[in-house]
């Protein structure tokens, strides 16, 4: 790191922050003079205001500016995601924030005013008043539960305080057009805003939205430039005084750097990066806002720098490792229970490096292995990174990107080109595709959910937690949890079966029911969305943006991933059923009905039965019986998602991420036939087997996660434990690349290593049972970690933390 | 060899995936039961006797007492154990039937070694031939000691020859000229072991003289013309002095050839675990060697023309 880096570095501050309302105080004066606008226009006009006259500042060191929040790591108070009460504010200085009393009864008095009517309050105009609907939220299943309170009145408790000038709140999977901002600049694209604006015409149904998306479009593209124009104003301002000779000159170049971009074509790596980054801000506030592929889009830049001698690596590095920490600017907060959950909470800014050019050829270049390098020196969680990988990945490519796992750097992933581009294109069904060429030029968006830059977008996902469905048909169509009944009374008096195949040809019949149930509920919340909070700016960078002058909700794509049906412990569900299967009919172990006595019981005085289930194969082991289940439940769920139809058009699609929702999906579920106990937490990611259920080595659970149909699904995630002993040198690394190839070669979507940290060991001592995977590795020896004695799994552990850097 | 190789048996008692440390490539090791020296250190004891051992983990156990309640000669009780309740095996009266392993419900309890045959071997291997083949990599047959398994070890890499698959053998080399000529004949590489040059203090270290293996060690590279790994276990206070190590390496580039490699596989203690496991006792306290000194142990390795690495 230089000097400025460790300087900057020293300044990260991902807690207490400064609260503002700046963001707060414009939105809500401009919402209310626009009272009655068409929403998109309302939002373009907001969005122009903010960018207007929202405070701006540039910070000591930077070299790119750009504030996403009115003070330094400071949050702004958000304006669509539920109210702030007193108590709540009064939490937040308790709990050490940096909120003003003054701002606070500014907001409380704004407050009373301003009635943001939000997703919750649109849906819930549907679901409070229809039985089926109501149930189904309620219970869970798609998480989180639904509560009854949320009525239509104006929610008061814990708002969100977000970084970020953009239109929130981001609920998206989307990765905007950069490059067109770098190439064509903002200027052309208001004239051709202004173009289309004149050339409309009032003849068709849609005419209307079209002339009005289109003035929405330029408000919020002339704020982008007006806002650039503010920082060329401050830096020239802050020249004039600046003592120091060196900076002077900094701030000079800023000045000229603002007044080129993002109005026109950027010209240098320097110019593309701020222009970069002021795009950034405006698609924050976001849990997921994607960087996409930028070793691709800034490449030329890099290289015509490079080329004229204008900019040497070193400098590249550190403006690298400098956007490393301006992205831990990104934050957000919320209410004192969530907060107490997760600091900060999740979010996902995910940059996606090398892979395969549309041509097919190799992607990765020297910005590829910069960005990994300043991984490797900037040590921060955010923003993380993501390698594609494909059979053309260079050698010296995966080594760096392995490096950077074994130092504990936690990136970047590994994804497959293959099985992602076969999703697009959709070999299976090929009518439903897109171009290979257009497909092979996938990103991350979100944790390791893939979509096209500007072509596809996912505009809504839900986390359902299959095992529940089980849980509910055992108990005919009755939630224990909330004593509502939820699905059909099918099952009834369990004796009734007389082998397995009649079971599932009941229970197939009602997952399916379920499944379709959550596409419902999901469609309602995008249609409020649709309604409520299109995004000008975004739409101007999406799918022809201004040539369809149509919001991202509000026009079809070539390839419809709009929405995402997202199953949580599909291997659980998998597992419960195998375990029905063997245990009550293949070998008549015991009944169903007294296989639900004991569910009902949580195993108490069921111990036998309990220990027949846990001794049962798992999945992760190359065991095809239970592979073959977990396969199946899989294939039901592509099948069932491919015929609900979406509301925003075509129909659902698959993803398979967990993200933590394993932890509350868990809570839900009673005891189950998988040898869980009520409440228990489910197999983490989805094509990870349970914890501690696999013992035959990592090559085992690549060969079980290999048979579930990946290319189906916008994203399928695998987690896997590694000792350190087993990435230790270059010779080691290339071995798992080799199998990390493999894998992706035949089916495979990610992996993400994680390398076992002391804690984990410590852990693993203290609980063997949920770490019987975990190997050691040394030459001509083998064990796991778990049948060592506890002198040696100390000395293990200590070795451990040698091996960190 | 006999028309029914494939249903040849010998005690395996691992086959362990995913090896990344025993030749080139990924491998799928297969550990077999029996060896003929007794290398003080020896880091798998389990595989030293050629039948059947019942194998226990402290750390795994709970203290339930199930294995005791069933064991038919009363040979398992449970008592204070480092600081917990644990089983203690009697294992003089011990017959390792194995009743109190299926009857553990925390995996605490194991027999290591099972009589397999070649073709359930081969067909475990060869479940992760994708992934040996996309990185290069193969099958590779230790122990214990594979010589001690002739006409078994022999078949199997005959048969995972048949299968396209790269073979390697980490041997003692301690066996006779035939069986040597028989089992090499199917191999591509030999991890072979020396662990003293000095016969009289080799016989000390592993019960054994050197004589016989320097010599099959000579004929296998000269003779058979199969490429040879020297491998080097260095082992603090007992091999690891500068005149051993050069007096090996002199070995390797005098009397082999200079495209032999010497792998230093550093001592770990982990050998110790399975020894309590298996109810023997820990009577050898040897340091793990520093970084620095096997540096300086390759780095006289290297002196000699040779390509030299720690660890496998």
């Amino acid at each position: 790191m230089t000097d400025r880096l460790k300087r900057m570095y020293s300044h990260i501050k991902t807690n207490y922050q400064h609260i503002g309302i700046e963001k707060f105080k414009i939105i809500t004066k401009t919402e209310a003079e626009c009272a009655g606008y068409p929403a998109i226009l309302r939002r373009g006009q907001t969005l122009k205001n903010v960018l207007e006259q929202f405070p701006i500042f540039i910070g000591e060191d930077e070299l790119f500016v750009g504030n996403p929040a009115s003070k330094p790591w400071g949050l702004e108070i958000e304006a669509g995601l539920g109210k702030w009460s007193k108590e709540e504010c009064e939490y937040l200085r308790e709990d050490g924030f940096d909120f003003s009393l003054e701002d606070q009864e500014e907001m409380l008095r704004i407050n009373e005013q301003f009635h943001p009517f939000g997703m919750y309050q649109g849906a819930n105009l549907i679901i409070a008043n229809n039985d089926r609907l109501d149930a189904f939220a309620c219970s869970g299943m798609m998480l989180a539960p639904w509560k009854k309170d949320k009525t239509l009145g104006n929610r008061v408790g814990g708002g969100a305080a977000c970084s970020g000038i953009g239109n929130g709140p981001g609920w998206n999977l989307l990765c905007i057009d950069f490059a067109l901002a770098l190439n064509k600049g903002l200027a052309a694209m208001v004239e051709e805003c202004e173009e289309e604006i004149q050339k409309n015409t009032y003849f068709e149904k849609r005419s209307f939205e079209r002339g009005i998306t289109l003035q929405a479009m330029k408000l919020s593209l002339e704020g982008l430039i007006n806002y650039a124009g503010r920082f060329a104003k401050l830096a020239d301002e802050m020249a004039e005084t600046e003592p120091k000779e060196w900076r002077k000159k900094e701030l000079k170049e800023i000045a000229e750097i603002c007044r080129r971009v993002p109005a026109y074509p950027a010209r240098t790596f320097r110019e593309a990066l701020q222009c970069f980054w002021f795009m950034f801000l405006l698609v924050n506030p976001s849990p997921t806002p994607a960087i996409g592929r930028f070793d691709q889009y800034m490449y030329p830049f890099y290289k015509a720098d490079i080329e004229a001698g204008r900019i040497t690596d070193d400098e590249v590095l550190e403006l690298l490792g400098m956007l490393r920490i301006r992205c831990m600017e990104m934050n957000q907060q919320s209410g004192r229970e969530i907060r107490k959950r997760a600091s900060g909470g999740a979010r996902w800014i995910n940059m996606t490096i090398g892979g395969v050019k549309p041509d097919g050829t190799d992607a990765s270049n020297e910005l590829t292995r910069l960005v990994l390098q300043a991984v490797r020196d900037v040590r921060t969680p955010h923003h993380t990174v993501t390698l594609r990988v494909s059979d053309s990945t260079p050698d010296d490519v995966m080594l760096l990107a392995l490096t950077c796992q074994a130092e504990g750097c936690s990136m970047p992933a590994f994804v497959g080109d293959k099985s992602y581009i076969d999703y697009f294109t959709q070999v299976h069904n090929p009518n439903d595709g897109l171009p290979i060429e257009v497909a092979r030029d996938f990103c991350m968006t979100g944790c390791i959910d893939g979509n096209i830059p500007y072509r596809t977008r996912t505009m809504g996902i839900t986390m359902f937690v299959c095992p529940l469905m089980l849980d509910i048909f055992m108990n005919n169509g009755w939630d224990k949890n909330t004593d509502m009944k939820v699905g059909h009374e099918i099952a009834g008096d369990l004796s009734k079966y007389n082998s397995f195949k009649e079971f599932l040809d009941d229970f197939k019949p009602e997952y399916e029911y379920f499944v379709k149930t959550a596409g419902e509920k999901l469609n309602i919340e995008s249609a409020v969305f649709k309604e409520l909070l299109p995004d000008p700016f975004r739409a101007a960078f999406m799918n022809n943006g201004i040539k369809s002058g149509f919001d991202c909700y509000a026009q079809e794509y070539p390839f419809e991933s709009n929405q995402l049906l997202n199953p949580v412990g599909m291997v659980n569900l998998a597992q419960c059923l195998y375990a029905i299967k063997k245990l009550c009919f293949d070998e008549k172990v015991c009944t169903l009905p007294e296989m639900k006595k004991a569910m009902d019981a949580n195993w108490e005085g069921y111990e036998d039965l309990h220990q027949k289930c846990m001794e049962l194969e798992h999945y992760g082991n190359g065991v095809d019986e239970i592979d073959d289940m977990v396969a199946q439940c899989y294939r039901w769920w592509v099948d069932t998602a491919n015929e609900t139809p979406s509301s925003l058009g075509g129909h659902f699609r698959c993803s398979a991420i967990s993200v933590t929702s394993h932890q509350p999906g868990g809570a839900l579920c009673g005891a189950m036939p998988d040898g869980r106990y009520k409440g228990e937490i489910l197999a983490d990611a989805c094509a990870s087997p349970m914890a501690g259920c696999d013992h035959e080595g990592p090559l085992a659970v690549f060969r079980s996660a290999m048979k579930i149909p990946q290319d189906e699904f916008q994203a399928m995630l695998l987690n896997m434990k590694f000792s350190p002993s087993a990435i230790r040198t270059d010779a080691d690394k290339l071995k798992l690349a080799a199998a990390i190839k493999a894998y992706f070669a035949n089916g495979g979507k990610h992996v993400q290593f994680i390398v076992e940290d002391q804690e984990t060991l410590i852990d693993a001592k203290e609980h063997p049972d949920k770490h019987n995977d975990l190997l050691v590795r040394v030459a001509g020896y083998s064990t796991y970690f778990v049948q060592l004695t506890p002198g040696l799994q100390d000395e293990v552990i200590a070795r451990t933390e040698n091996t960190k850097i | 060899m006999t028309s029914d190789y494939l249903s040849l048996k010998a005690p395996v008692f691992n086959v362990q995936t995913y090896s990344i440390h025993d030749g080139p490539g990924i491998r799928v090791t297969v550990f077999l039961k029996g060896c003929p020296l007794r290398c003080l250190w020896c880091a798998n004891p389990e595989s030293n006797l050629a039948t059947p051992q019942l194998m226990t983990y402290i750390s795994k156990c709970t203290g339930c007492g199930a294995c005791a309640a069933v064991c038919p000669n009363h040979a398992v009780t449970v008592k204070e154990r480092g600081g917990k309740m644990a089983e203690f095996t009697d294992r003089s009266i011990c017959t390792e039937c194995g009743l109190c392993v299926e009857a553990c419900p925390s995996e605490a309890r194991e027999i290591a070694g099972k009589e397999q045959t070649v073709s359930e071997v081969l067909e475990k291997v060869l479940r992760d031939k994708l992934f040996i083949d996309a990185s290069g990599g193969g099958m590779t047959v230790s122990g214990g000691e594979c010589l001690m398994h002739p006409d078994f070890t022999e078949a199997l890499l005959f048969a995972a020859k048949e299968k396209g698959l790269h073979t390697a053998v980490e041997s003692c080399s301690f066996a006779s000229r035939a069986v040597v000529d028989q089992v090499f004949k199917y191999v591509d590489l030999d991890l072979l072991d020396i662990k003293h040059m000095d016969s009289a203090v080799h016989k000390k270290l592993t019960g054994v003289p050197n004589e016989v293996i320097l010599d099959n060690i000579r004929h296998v590279y000269h003779d058979l013309h199969v490429p040879v790994i020297i491998r080097v276990p260095v082992i603090p206070g007992y091999n690891d002095s500068d005149e051993n190590i050069a007096a090996t390496a002199r070995f390797a580039a005098e009397k082999l050839g200079p495209d032999v490699a010497v792998h230093l596989l550093p001592y770990h203690r982990l050998g110790d675990s399975k020894k309590e496991s298996l109810g023997e006792e820990v009577t050898l306290h040897i340091e793990v060697p520093s970084d620095e000194h096997m540096q300086h142990l390759k780095s006289i390795v290297e002196s000699f023309g040779l390509a030299s690495q720690i660890g496998g």
